[in-house]
């Protein structure tokens, strides 16, 4: 496999870490990283499941994510982005350390990986806070009365127009997000008769029975999104809960795979104390590099789709 | 540049590793990071969504090349670790690509039905 056979000369010396079945280090060292890539392999798959939920939904329902991404915030995303990919370098100066025989630089690399990880996910547990408090989640949980307080004050705190959607049933949004701006014109009667005790901040809690109204009267067919009928509710489409389901569980996924990494790599922390990784024996290190760096890669996507477009 | 690191040590053990200068790897972070100011200044500029969506991935794809290649070492292993890479994407292609095609034969049949009245309550369940 490698013009560095070992066997043959009958007086090399076995390395403490070489298991038996192994001709060679290399060989073993060479064979760990195939079963790791076949295995990164995988999770390209794993994740791929997800990735075409995503793109399925974007070519049907564009304005899902054209609505959404406005919900997320840029700045945090970015902000983990670099968190991220900093842990990347630090991560594989922590192979480099190892390669060379540095004991302290690599405990020090692994340290400060494994601290971005932590603070990948205090970001991650900030935004996801957010959302939950608002009732951005995902699926049958997404709570849209809340989502749409929310977005009203928002809305009262840019100061425009906060009333409109009060007495002639015209709801004038722009969404807190800034989103495009779209008049939805609400019959009367049905506005009445759907929010019967409204609070003084309006539409709330009646606000998606309005769009079922809508379909069902089929007004201002295809001024949104491309997609006949498709009708927003206050700007926004009516399935926007569909865009947080797979918001969450694509960073849900991811946020557990970071998790994963973080184990490993304070494990590596341990282990490492006895000096046993040097140029001739990494292959855990360079192993658990390997799935940290998949880790970014896959966040590399994610913050892009999700958070810019 | 793949044969430097070949040595062995004072035990007759191989060094395995390519171990590459600090400098390079926080060069290859250098660009990754303006890489992602590109991707997030370009986001604030209006263009089509086919072509937004085409240029975030465009960037995602150099970033994510640049940690494939670099970081993990693919540029100096052998080749068949990219082979496996480059597959498991490429596959990935082809079944985002075949279950877009299969969405599009019943499209017609699903968007009535998310426009029916008590679509969206029937979702509302519970809260």
């Amino acid at each position: 496999m490698s013009e560095h056979e070992s066997h043959g000369d009958g007086h090399h010396a076995h390395h403490p870490h070489q298991a038996h079945h192994w001709d060679s280090m290399r060989q073993q060292f060479e064979a760990g990283k195939l079963g790791m890539w076949l295995f990164l392999a995988t999770e390209v798959l794993l994740f791929g499941g997800l990735f075409c939920a995503y793109f399925i939904y974007r070519a049907n329902y564009p304005e899902l994510y054209e609505y959404g991404h406005h919900a997320l915030d840029k700045v945090w995303g970015a902000i983990n982005t670099v968190v991220l990919l900093v842990s990347s370098l630090t991560m594989a100066l922590a192979v480099r350390a190892s390669q060379v025989g540095n004991r302290k630089q690599l405990q020090a690399m692994l340290a400060i990986t494994f601290l971005c990880g932590c603070g990948f996910m205090g970001i991650k547990a900030v935004e996801y806070k957010a959302k939950i408090d608002h009732g951005y989640l995902p699926g049958k949980l997404f709570n849209y009365a809340k989502t749409i307080e929310h977005e009203h004050e928002g809305h009262a705190h840019d100061g425009d127009h906060h009333d409109d959607h009060h007495g002639d049933g015209v709801a004038h949004a722009e969404g807190v997000f800034g989103a495009p701006a779209v008049s939805v014109v609400a019959p009367l009667e049905q506005t009445a008769q759907a929010q019967p005790a409204a609070p003084p901040s309006g539409l709330s809690a009646s606000a998606s029975r309005v769009a079922g109204d809508h379909a069902e009267h089929g007004h201002e067919d295809g001024d949104h999104g491309g997609h006949d009928g498709y009708l927003p509710v206050d700007g926004r489409p009516p399935n926007i809960h569909i865009f947080f389901s797979i918001y969450f569980m694509m960073t849900g996924l991811h946020g557990i795979h970071v998790l994963i990494g973080m184990a490993v790599i304070a494990w590596l922390l341990v282990v490492c104390r006895d000096g046993r990784f040097g140029p001739s024996y990494f292959t855990p290190v360079e192993i658990g590099g390997l799935y940290w760096h998949l880790v970014d890669l896959i966040w590399i996507f994610l913050f892009p789709l999700l958070y810019l477009i | 540049m793949g044969d430097h690191s070949h040595g062995t040590d004072e035990h007759g053990h191989e060094h395995l590793g390519h171990p590459l200068s600090v400098r390079f790897l926080v060069g290859i972070l250098m660009a990754l990071l303006f890489l992602t100011v590109v991707t997030v200044g370009v986001s604030y500029i209006e263009m089509g969504r086919t072509v937004a969506l085409l240029v975030a991935l465009l960037v995602a794809v150099v970033k994510a090349s640049l940690v494939a290649l670099f970081f993990m070492h693919l540029r100096w292993d052998k080749p068949f670790n990219s082979v496996i890479l480059v597959a498991s994407m490429a596959f990935l292609i082809l079944f985002i690509a075949f279950a877009k095609l299969d969405t599009g034969e019943y499209m017609h049949e699903i968007t009535p039905m998310t426009e029916a009245p008590g679509y969206v309550e029937q979702g509302l369940k519970g809260n």
